[in-house]
Formats: structure tokens, sequence, C-alpha cells
């Protein structure tokens, strides 16, 4: 037994003796573990983790749900979230959980001007196969126009067919150019206007897109532009710092309320 | 500062008292049935598996909440009257046993009420799972409400669940459950033997095994725990434990997905460890009905997942969202290329692991050494840790998802589950190695002390 009793103080020694190493790998996340303030609130631990506004807004969501609350009358729904780069479903950090997205309220958390607008997506890059892929890692609502650069001698029509993998054997979207004459053969811009948009373009894994340029033509570049969040029909009515949030617009008197709460919040 | 030891230690009562309740109603039904009654390790995770699989089959099928949460309170009740009416076992041994993982246990619990959550996907399909069993949503709903992968088990989510539920606090310190367990192996590893060298080996794997993704929530810990458990109940328990034991295996397809898998390797790899007992079951009435009701649980077992989905308006078929869907043979063959990478990130996995990776080469090497054939403990471990390599390769192989992504994000998880079959295999050649028979003290029901053979002065055969 006396053995075993010093087996178990070893034991000790060694975790203790772990424990102290393992303090200076701590990553910058259990710094504030000494802070007096966060130990003793759950919601200072929270803000601490989760941001007034980045990277999940739980003080911002906070506010708009309390506001949101008082008036929607079922405790199950809750206003649309939306993020830079990927759902972080900070609805889950709330009890209770509101499951159930209500689209007329729309609160936007660490997002700037350039993510509501139209911007690059990205290039492709050819593969060995001929074909244009190109992998979007975050979420993207809209998918606006596919942009090739051809070296174009002649008039002919530019096919572009979208896949959204490589297994997809019928494409999401097509469209066809004619290339008008040029007076002197070069490289040429040439605009694919998705009429509508494609929605919901990128809301999941990270499957590259595929694209088939047909039409005989040397193409030296495909570039894809999209919207991070669609805000049409929407208006932001109330800001702080990167996070808003934005109401439909048929539906601004109904909310009229959230927005004074918000606003009279602003302190 | 108060609170937060408040709410810790409330919370770990519960997690305490619930599972080793319910645990005890197994340990009752085992020594009804003349066999060996669980440690303390194992009798805690039979009734933390249980109270998880009772919660899930209650929502599954509809029943109203209170119905569920009676018939638990009444179980783990029951099984706390079963136990405080029999004489009490704590022993200074015991507690002292215990002690060297208490930095452990408290760090672990610290860690879970002060961690609020991780914003990231995969973490989040488990705590959507929690918030929705709060609100006790038909799991026909699971699909429209948009959470991550619908389709997916929640056994070890639903036991955590419980925990905050029943202890009223916040949902993250509900996840002591998961250190509990992972402490429980440990405890229950300990119960099989007594030597002082072993015991050091055994402190030492308790703190290297650990990690925070075992404890954060997150499920593949909560399966790695729950397949060496499963694992060291054949061990324990041998063929005769078959009736109880096989179906309990497959109680791992309800944690997650791959838990069926496991299942089937696990169940696999300890009959086939005994080529030669299948001959003779044919004439032995006893082990052909232990067999078959073993049998027949697995597959009911195995089979009310996908039922509980059929039932629901769920695929039971879109198994992981369909990564493993594949179009045609062509494809299968054309992503033979990817072998070498798997390989080489297998085997860079295992080189930035080296406190498991060189114990078990170790292990298997002095296995191997000697030529002679392995007992049967740990052909079976060794069978289930090359099987479940060639699960994880296959995996891979034959992924559908985008390649490097995947491998890069869910091989650690993978391999994770599969590390303390490594631990077992260790400590089984370890107490061989070190333990002479005399001095080695091995706690093993009758049954099983029977059935040891010598095979030379400091090796033992053991077969059943």
């Amino acid at each position: 037994m006396s053995v075993w009793r010093g087996v178990a103080c070893a034991g000790l020694a060694i975790a203790v003796v772990a424990a102290v190493g393992l303090t200076q790998k701590l990553p910058d996340r259990y710094t504030a573990v000494l802070n007096a303030r966060f130990l003793s609130s759950r919601d200072e631990r929270l803000t601490f983790f989760f941001g007034e506004c980045e990277p999940a807004g739980y003080g911002y969501l906070k506010r708009v749900l309390s506001a949101y609350s008082r008036i929607e009358s079922s405790p199950l729904k809750r206003p649309i979230i939306r993020y830079r780069d990927y759902n972080r479903r900070s609805e889950y950090l709330f009890e209770p959980t509101r499951f159930e997205a209500d689209p007329s309220v729309l609160v936007g958390v660490g997002l700037i001007d350039a993510d509501l607008e139209e911007r690059e997506i990205g290039n492709a890059s050819r593969g060995p196969d001929g074909l244009w892929r190109f992998a979007v890692d975050s979420n993207f609502d809209l998918l606006t126009r596919i942009e090739v650069e051809v070296e174009a001698s002649s008039a002919q029509p530019l096919r572009v067919q979208l896949y959204r993998n490589e297994r997809d054997l019928a494409p999401v979207w097509s469209s066809t150019a004619n290339i008008a004459t040029a007076a002197e053969s070069g490289s040429r811009t040439v605009q694919f206007v998705a009429t509508p948009p494609l929605r919901e373009f990128r809301s999941g894994l990270v499957d590259p897109f595929v694209l088939r340029v047909n039409g005989g033509l040397s193409v030296d570049r495909v570039t894809a532009y999209g919207v991070v969040v669609d805000m049409q029909g929407y208006r932001i009515v109330h800001r702080k710092g990167s996070c808003f949030t934005a109401v439909e617009e048929r539906q601004t008197n109904r909310w009229t309320p959230l927005i004074r709460q918000l606003e009279s919040s602003n302190d | 500062m108060i609170e937060l030891l408040r709410i810790a230690f409330i919370v770990s009562v519960v997690g305490w008292i619930g599972p080793f309740g319910i645990g005890y109603l197994w340990a009752a039904a085992l020594t009804w049935r003349g066999q060996w009654k669980p440690s303390a390790g194992m009798t805690y995770w039979l009734g933390l598996i249980s109270l998880g699989a009772a919660v899930l089959f209650g929502q599954g099928l509809r029943l109203p909440q209170g119905s569920v949460v009676s018939l638990t309170v009444a179980a783990s009740t029951g099984g706390w009257i079963w136990r405080l009416t029999r004489k009490p076992r704590w022993t200074t041994a015991g507690l002292t046993n215990a002690l060297p993982l208490l930095p452990l246990a408290l760090g672990g619990v610290a860690y879970c009420v002060l961690d609020p959550v991780q914003m990231w996907d995969s973490y989040l399909i488990w705590l959507a799972r929690v918030r929705l069993l709060e609100q006790w949503t038909p799991l026909s709903r699971f699909r429209d409400l948009g959470i991550v992968f619908p389709e997916y088990p929640y056994l070890g989510a639903a036991a955590w669940w419980w925990t905050e539920w029943a202890a009223r606090v916040p949902v993250e310190g509900g996840r002591v459950i998961f250190v509990f367990a992972y402490l429980a192996f440990f405890l229950a590893l300990l119960a099989r033997q007594r030597n002082t060298r072993v015991r050091l080996l055994w402190v030492f794997f308790a703190y290297a095994c650990f990690s925070l993704e075992i404890i954060n929530g997150y499920q593949d810990g909560l399966l790695m725990v729950s397949t060496g458990m499963a694992a060291l109940a054949f061990m324990e328990w041998g063929d005769r434990g078959a009736v109880w034991i096989v179906p309990l295996a497959a109680g791992l397809s309800l944690i997650k997905t791959e838990g069926a898998v496991l299942s089937l390797i696990l169940v696999f790899c300890w009959f086939a460890s005994k080529w030669s007992r299948w001959p003779t079951v044919h004439g032995d009435r006893l082990a052909k009905h232990v067999l078959f009701a073993g049998g027949l649980g697995f597959a009911v077992i195995l089979a009310i997942w996908p039922w509980l989905q059929l039932q629901n308006g769920m695929d039971p078929a879109n198994v992981q969202g369909g990564e493993l869907r594949i179009g045609s043979i062509g494809i299968v063959v054309s992503q033979a290329a990817r072998f070498p990478t798997i390989l080489r990130e297998i085997g860079r996995y295992y080189a930035e692991r080296p406190w498991i990776s060189l114990p078990f080469l170790i292990a298997v090497g002095v296995s191997l050494h000697q030529r002679e054939i392995l007992d049967r403990q740990r052909r079976f471990l060794l069978a289930f840790i090359g099987l479940h390599l060639l699960f994880v390769v296959t995996v891979f192989w034959l992924t559908q998802l985008p390649f490097e992504w995947h491998l890069g994000t869910a091989l650690h998880r993978l391999l994770l589950q599969g590390r303390l079959a490594m631990v077992l295999f260790v400590f089984e050649t370890a107490t061989l190695r070190w333990a002479p028979r005399a001095h080695t003290g091995f706690v093993r029901g009758p049954t099983e002390l029977a059935e040891l053979v010598h095979a030379g002065p400091a090796q033992r055969q053991r077969t059943v």
C-alpha cells in the first residue's frame, strides 16, 4: 500500500508539473481565466469569447434578441443571422434557442459594406482536363456574373456552363455570348451576367465549382463575382460597428418598436 | 467565483448520480446472473450509455419529456437503492487509486463550466441537439430547422442534455460527463491489475491520452472511450458475456455514425480471435443460446437508429451527408492514387504523438518477438486496431468530399477513436511482461480465472 501511496504522490507531482508546463502553451483564448470578472459572470465569458460584434456578435445579438422577443410572441422565432464567412450559429448561445428563422428581420455580424455589394469571389484555375475550377471557402448568397478573358481572332459564340461540383452531370447555369469581330485580334473580356443572380450560391462545404468554357477560343482567365449577403428588399435600421439590423422594407411599420428600442440602447 | 464553484459542484454531483444509479442496475443484473460485478469505472460507463440511449429512444419515439425523465429518475433511484442496501466497498486503497486522476478531473470540470462553447460547425452538431432536447423537439423536425447533419445520432448529446437539465446549469456544464467517462475508462483499466510498474504506466497514459477535444462536447472522445470500454468488457467477461456485451457494442452506433462500423469490427475481432471455438459451439446448447441472443440484440440495437430515422421522415441511406455515395466503380479505381497521401498523413499523425505510437510499437515488437501465439486478448486488440486503421484508410479512399479538406479535418478525429484500444494493447503486454503471475493479482471473475493456462514461467496464455 505504501508503494502505491508513493505512486499516487508521484502522479500528483507529475500532474502539477504538467499543469505548469501546459500554462506556457495555453492559447490566448484562456488568458482571461485569471480575470475575476471573467470568472464571476457567464455573460462576461460569452462576451469575451464571442465578442460584442466580432467574431460571433454575442453582445449585439443579445440586444437585438431582447428587443425582438418583446414584439415577436413565438419563443422559437429569431431573426436571420448572417456572418461574413460561414454560419456560426450564435443563436445556440441563447436560451431558449430560437431555431425558427424569421426572414422579416436580418442581423448582420462582422459585415462591412463591401460584403453587401458585388465583389470578386475568386479566379478559377484550369485543370489538365481543360475544365476551370474555383473553390469558395465562405458563404455567398449570390453569384452575379462570370468574367472570361479570351484571345479572340474571329467572331464566334462562347458558352459557359457552371456545375456545383465535379459529380454533377447537369449544369446549374449556362450562358452564351457572341464575340463580335474585332478590328484587331487580341485579348477580350466577356461578361456572362446571371439574370437573375444564382441564389444561395455557396452555403455548404468546400467542393470546388466547375466551369466548362466552350467555343474553341484560348481562355486566359476566368473570374467569378458575387454578393456575400443579399440585402435586396431589406433596409438597414440600426448599426453598431460591423454589426447591423435590417428589416424587410414591406414590414418596416411592424418593426418600428424594435428600431426605437435598438436606438435607445445605443448608449 | 462562488457561483462558478456552485455550478461545478452541482453539475459534477448530478453527472455522477444519474449514470451511477443506472450503472448499478447493470451491476445488480450481472450479479444476479452469476457474472462478475463490474468495476466502478465500468459501472459508470454502462450507466452513462444506458441513460443516453434511454433519452434518445424516448425522444425518438415521441414519448413525453416528463415520462422519459420519470423513467430515468426511477431507474437511477432503483440502482442507488440496490447499491446502498449492499455493504459499502469504498476503501482507502480505492480512493488512493483515484487520487492521481484528481488534478485531471478538477481541470476538466473547470474547463467544462468555464469555456462556454466553440463556434464551429462540427462542435455545433452536438450542441444543437442538446438545445433541441431542451425543447423536446420531435426528431421529425430536425431537418426543417437547418441544423448541421440532422441525420447524425446523438446518444452523447442526450446524456449531456440530461446532466445540464437535471443540474439546472448553463449548457456547457453538462459536458462534465465526458470528463468522467474518460476517467472511468482508466479506473476500469486500473481495476484489472495491481502491479506498481503497470500503474505508473497507467498514470502516464491517463494524462498523455487526454486532450480538450475529448471533453469539449465533440462526440469522437466519447466514441473513443466507449470503444475502449466495449473492448475492455469483452476482455473481462469473455464469451459468456456475449449476450449483453455484443448488443452493448452496437450502442456505439447511437453515438456517431461510424460507431456502427466500430461495433462490427469489435464483435468480429472478438469472435475471430478464437476461430477454434466455433466447431464446439455447434454442440454446446448454452453457447448457441448466448450467441443467438447476443447476435439478435446486436442486430436490433444496430437497426434502431435507421428505424427511428425512417419513422421520422429521414433517409437512413444518407450516411454522413452522402460523403461515401459512389457513382461508379471507375471513381473507386481512380481514387486509389490517394493511398500514398493517406498513409503519409497517418504516419505523420502518429509521428507527432510518440507517447502512444512508441509504446504501442514496442508492445507489438515485444509481443511478436517470441514467435508464440498471442493470447486471445491481444489477438483481439491487434486485429481491432488493424481493421480500424483499414476502415480509416477506406473512408478517405472513397470519400466524395474534397479529399485534402476531408483528410485535414477528419483524419485525427477518426484515429482518435481507436486510441484507447492501443492503450489496452500496451497494458496487456506490459502486464504480461512485468507481472509474474504470483504478484499480478488480476481482478477477474471466477470463470475467467479458471481459464488461465500457463505457458511458461513468466508468460501466460489465456484461452477461452
